[in-house]
């Protein structure tokens, strides 16, 4: 049990201490997960108060949070690790790069209990694991979260249904089926899809017959558990919501994503990519280059979140175990890897262009380096199934077969080294594990080494773990110097829950000239949760409501910074123009002038006819009512990210515009009785307000969301212990 | 005999099949006809180039230093040379990464080489020029400063030409691109002229050092360290009053200037004003408390202070005399 303890805790401590400048803050968090952190503090902050918040009040005018829940992943549990360590005294960020880390290696037990499951074999899924550990798979993890999201419930999905089909039991389904619904909730669900139905295809090729029988056997199990089944999937409908939601928001063009469209297209396409190109501006092709694989690996860097490395060592088993006899499970993992790999390379192989013309989420993909873990993993097990090949070689061999051998490893060492000597900037580390490899190899032929002993074990754990050590040292000393001022000024900061205000505050930007990092600004407006104007710089790195994203860029900065200072504007007179794109002008006019007229788009045949009275009304001052503050007029009674609700007491009837960005979801409603919500002076929300006492109630309400959102994470964390019990049990 | 060559083949051939080697020769096999290297190059390129802007957003000192871009900026640079070896400027910018990684010889062997390729270059002179001068080789930097001075009018007729030509193809609107260079030119020109001049107070000529304070103070009439060498060499001449008129138009130009305030004090005092060379004096030693530092020539911080203290006790002791004498005379 102690030596079974060791052989995971050495490695896992090993590595810890590699990373160990990001571990202390020494090396500060990138710009990506850094946004994570802060999208996750806002979620988080208000999960812990009953909310779980859908709408961000405070930055774009208001803007939809759905798109960016998914991007965090926000029901996965691993998060009640961030909010437990947190509770514990540990500040937000670091409790949030300890959740990664404990992720990541959640993800790395998962890869060693796959290999298991599929070499049956511990030896063999040991070296993989290691193998795996010391790759670059932890080096992207950590500064592109959302590879790691998708990577651990992939990881694990795999394990579930390899033990499913060996099994058929009802907690191997349970892991597939909560794995699944870890995906389903994810950003970017469509690179398991790929890979999970690149998998069945090549398992169907190369097991055909297996496949059937485990068809046959899976209807059976159909069969025999109906109900859990169907729960099963009415579970998984429920738990693709969030992510449907975040999806319809861009197709029916409620919300824009700057981003990821450039020019027309952000108006029209919603996720879609019009340009070929933009699908493949971030593949592995250009991130590195075949020469990185040997060169400069002492020069990682911290911030590329698509590198491929792996051990030295792996690529001399891969070489020797040319002369390995071909078998299925080395077929299937060789397809698998070889088309997850051009794959990553974008626009370089015909086989992205196949898959964008004929696949439809393929539109809708960028970034195929992010297949990188997936097919890294892949290599991996094709590593550790030569590698238990050749360690089972010397025992059938006779002495001739023998020197023949070490013939082989000679002239595939030999020939390494010369390869490497004719590079440049090799380390020198690199001929040591050729050296290491070649004593293992010959002691292994001549069986120096006791079969299963410690001696092969320490030879073994050296040879894969002895170039890792010296690389990702490395790679730890660059990333402290990565200079990222404003993120370790986050790393301190303690956060309160925002109140509301009736004023915006004016953005601060970082001043470049003045040595501060390239952090995109408002990643630290979300962090802090600053309620705060948007900037012309900021709007195009968000996901804003279509109409206020139209507004910012149509109408002058400055004028829209003055008038949108305040959420709360009161009118006597309204203007009804056509609920279109063109013709904005007048408003840019009123909005500048302040005049005491609202401008409000006819989106139902019967604005007009509502807002009659308001049309013709004759107006009492030249300027509209801007609110800085309570009054017995108009008060805030209630605040959350999804609801406010407000007390008004005027003597006339008038027009309140709620300076927070319109969208159909938001619902309005007076003493409890819902009132038509108008889109107001472009891009707001507007209300009739009757002449009294009366409180009035701005809700988000996306269909079926609101109410679900409680549920489905209820639905996530109760499967969690289920399945944790029931694998404890069995 | 055949036979048997023949059955060689068959089982070589069975036993390439059953072997993974068949599997890896059809892997390579499919990567090299499907992967168009061309592609590859041209996306590594576009994504190198990210970092290569942020090397050069460095050099006009807009973002801070990021060791990690210049790391990655000298693999570009390297990756781009293979496929044009004689572009100097590769060579120069790849030096300059060098430069700022602290990799100084190596920086040095870029220029050199980036020079032999574009011998007309001048921003490559000048970093070159800068590179000799960091590491003691004042002469090799003054002869390349000199050149570039000689030689500056020949920049002038190259922006007129450039604006000539624009003007030809109806380009006027991105004149101001070449008005931009030019600044930058006039910018080059003036630390040209300091430089050298420093170069030349280094070797102690200080008569070169002069001429060229003094051709660069036509240019720059303010500049506080042309003002200083032309008074430092005057003043090394025994000219007391022109030297502390340069040292006056110095200090005009940087109050806090604790070299040009030491030196005048010299001046007074051969000129005999004692109550202008304690004056002076006096500035210098208030300076020293508020931590204003000198350059770290003529003289080194505590030298300088040490040299004040000596100077008002001498006075003090038993030059006072001799300074009222002077006066009278």
């Amino acid at each position: 049990m102690f030596l079974h303890f060791l052989k995971f805790f050495i490695p896992i401590g090993l590595w810890l201490y590699l990373f160990r400048d990001l571990l202390s803050g020494a090396a500060p968090l990138q710009t990506e997960p850094f946004a994570d952190l802060a999208i996750l503090n806002f979620y988080l902050t208000h999960l812990r108060l009953g909310i779980v918040p859908l709408w961000n009040p405070f930055l774009f005018w208001g803007f939809p949070w759905e798109i960016l829940l998914t991007y965090v992943g926000f029901a996965n549990p691993i998060w009640l690790l961030t909010v437990f360590l947190n509770a514990f005294g540990i500040k937000f960020y670091f409790a949030f790069v300890y959740t990664i880390v404990a992720y990541f290696l959640i993800g790395q037990a998962g890869f060693y209990f796959l290999a298991h499951a599929l070499f049956k074999e511990t030896k063999t899924a040991y070296i993989a694991f290691l193998f795996l550990l010391f790759s670059s798979v932890g080096l992207v993890s950590l500064v592109q979260l959302n590879m790691l999201l998708i990577f651990v419930p992939a990881v694990w999905f795999f394990y579930f249904a390899l033990r499913w089909t060996r099994r058929w039991d009802i907690t191997s389904w349970l892991g597939i089926v909560f794995t699944l619904m870890l995906v389903n909730q994810a950003y970017l669900p469509f690179y398991f899809v790929t890979l999970a139905g690149l998998a069945a295809l090549f398992w169907g090729i190369v097991y055909a017959r297996a496949a059937l029988n485990i068809f046959i056997a899976a209807l059976q199990f159909g069969k025999r558990n109906i109900f859990i089944v169907i729960l099963s999937l009415i579970v998984l409908g429920v738990t693709f919501i969030p992510s449907y939601f975040a999806y319809r928001n861009t197709a029916t063009h409620e919300v824009v994503l700057p981003w990821r469209q450039k020019g027309m297209d952000v108006w029209t396409k919603g996720s879609h990519f019009g340009d070929y190109d933009k699908t493949t501006e971030g593949s592995l092709s250009s991130r590195m280059s075949i020469d990185d694989l040997y060169s400069n690996v002492d020069q990682l860097l911290y911030a590329n979140d698509g590198f491929v490395y792996l051990s030295g060592f792996a690529f001399l088993i891969l070489l020797l175990g040319a002369f390995n006899r071909l078998n299925r499970r080395v077929t299937f993992l060789g397809l698998l890897f070889l088309s997850l790999f051009f794959l990553s390379l974008g626009n370089a192989t015909p086989v992205h262009r196949f898959f964008y013309e004929h696949v439809f989420y393929f539109k809708m993909m960028r970034n195929m380096h992010f297949f990188l873990p997936f097919f890294l993993a892949v290599l991996v097990l094709l590593t550790a199934e030569q590698a238990r090949g050749l360690l089972q070689l010397p025992e059938q061999m006779n002495r001739r077969q023998k020197w023949l051998a070490c013939g082989i490893i000679l002239l595939i060492h030999g020939g390494c080294w010369i390869f490497l000597s004719s590079k440049k900037n090799v380390s020198p580390v690199a001929y040591e594990t050729i050296s290491l490899s070649f004593i293992f190899g010959i002691f292994t032929v001549w069986s120096v080494l006791k079969k299963n002993g410690y001696g092969q074990a320490l030879f073994l754990f050296g040879c894969i773990v002895f170039h890792p050590i010296y690389v990702l040292n490395g790679h730890n000393q660059l990333a402290a110097e990565k200079p990222a001022p404003t993120i370790t000024k986050g790393m301190q900061a303690r956060v309160s829950v925002p109140q509301f205000s009736f004023t915006r505050n004016s953005p601060v930007l970082p001043q470049k000239a003045t040595g501060e990092d390239n952090l995109n600004p408002f990643y630290f407006d979300y962090f802090f949760m600053t309620d705060v104007l948007p900037h012309s710089r900021t709007w195009p790195l968000c996901s804003p409501a279509f109409w206020s994203y139209y507004l910012s860029r149509n109408v002058p900065e400055n004028i829209l910074q003055d008038y949108a200072r305040y959420k709360f504007v009161v009118y006597d007179s309204v203007k009804v123009v056509p609920d279109d794109k063109e013709n904005i002008l007048p408003l840019i006019k009123g909005l500048e002038g302040k005049i005491n007229m609202a401008f409000v788009a006819e989106d139902r045949p019967e604005t007009k006819k509502e807002l009659d009275a308001f049309i013709k009304n004759r107006v009492v001052s030249s300027q509209a009512i801007f609110i800085s503050a309570a009054s017995p007029e108009l008060a805030v009674k209630h605040f959350t990210p999804n609801v406010v609700r407000l007390t008004t007491n005027f003597k006339n009837e008038k027009f309140l515009v709620y300076n927070d960005s319109y969208m159909k979801a938001w619902q309005a409603k007076c003493d409890g009785v819902r009132i038509p919500l108008y889109r107001a002076n472009g891009a707001f929300k507007g209300v009739i307000l009757a002449a009294g006492h009366h409180e009035i109630e701005f809700a988000y309400r996306p269909l079926g969301w609101s109410r679900l959102a409680g549920i489905i994470l209820i639905l996530y964390w109760s499967m969690f212990v289920i399945l944790l019990i029931r694998l404890r049990k069995s | 005999m055949n036979r048997k060559k023949s059955s060689l083949w068959i089982k070589l051939v069975e036993w390439t099949l059953g072997r993974c080697l068949f599997l890896y020769m059809l892997l390579i096999g499919a990567s090299l006809v499907l992967i168009d290297r061309h592609t590859v190059l041209n996306n590594r390129m576009n994504f190198l180039l990210q970092n290569e802007a942020s090397v050069k957003a460095f050099s006009v000192g807009r973002v801070p230093i990021d060791y990690s871009a210049f790391k990655m900026a000298v693999r570009y640079y390297t990756e781009l040379r293979r496929f044009a070896p004689r572009d100097g400027l590769l060579c120069g910018n790849q030096g300059f990464c060098y430069y700022h990684l602290g990799q100084k010889q190596q920086a040095l062997e870029m220029y050199q080489k980036a020079l032999m390729l574009e011998p007309t270059c001048g921003p490559l002179q000048l970093d070159l020029a800068t590179m000799f001068f960091e590491i003691g080789w004042q002469e090799k930097a003054a002869v390349i400063w000199s050149n570039y001075l000689e030689n500056k009018e020949s920049i002038k007729r190259y922006c007129e030409a450039l604006r000539g030509q624009l003007r030809l193809i109806k380009r006027e609107d991105v004149l101001f691109l070449i008005d931009d260079m030019e600044k930058s030119f006039v910018v080059d020109e003036r630390e040209t002229y300091i430089k050298l001049s420093e170069a030349y107070f280094l070797l102690q000529k200080y008569s070169l050092a002069a001429e060229t304070a003094l051709a660069g103070l036509k240019r720059f009439p303010q500049n506080r360290w042309l003002n200083f060498v032309a008074g430092f060499s005057r003043y090394k001449e025994s000219r007391w009053t022109e030297a502390a008129g340069y040292f006056s138009e110095a200090i005009k130009s940087e109050p806090h200037d604790i070299n040009s305030y030491y030196y005048r004090s010299l001046c007074m005092q051969s000129l005999g004003e004692p109550q202008k060379f304690l004056q002076d004096l006096s500035h210098v030693k208030q300076l020293h408390a508020r931590g204003v530092s000198p350059f770290p020539f003529p003289k080194g911080d505590a030298a300088l202070h040490f040299d004040t203290e000596v100077l008002f006790i001498r006075y003090h002791l038993q030059d006072a005399g001799k300074l009222e004498r002077n006066r009278s005379q």
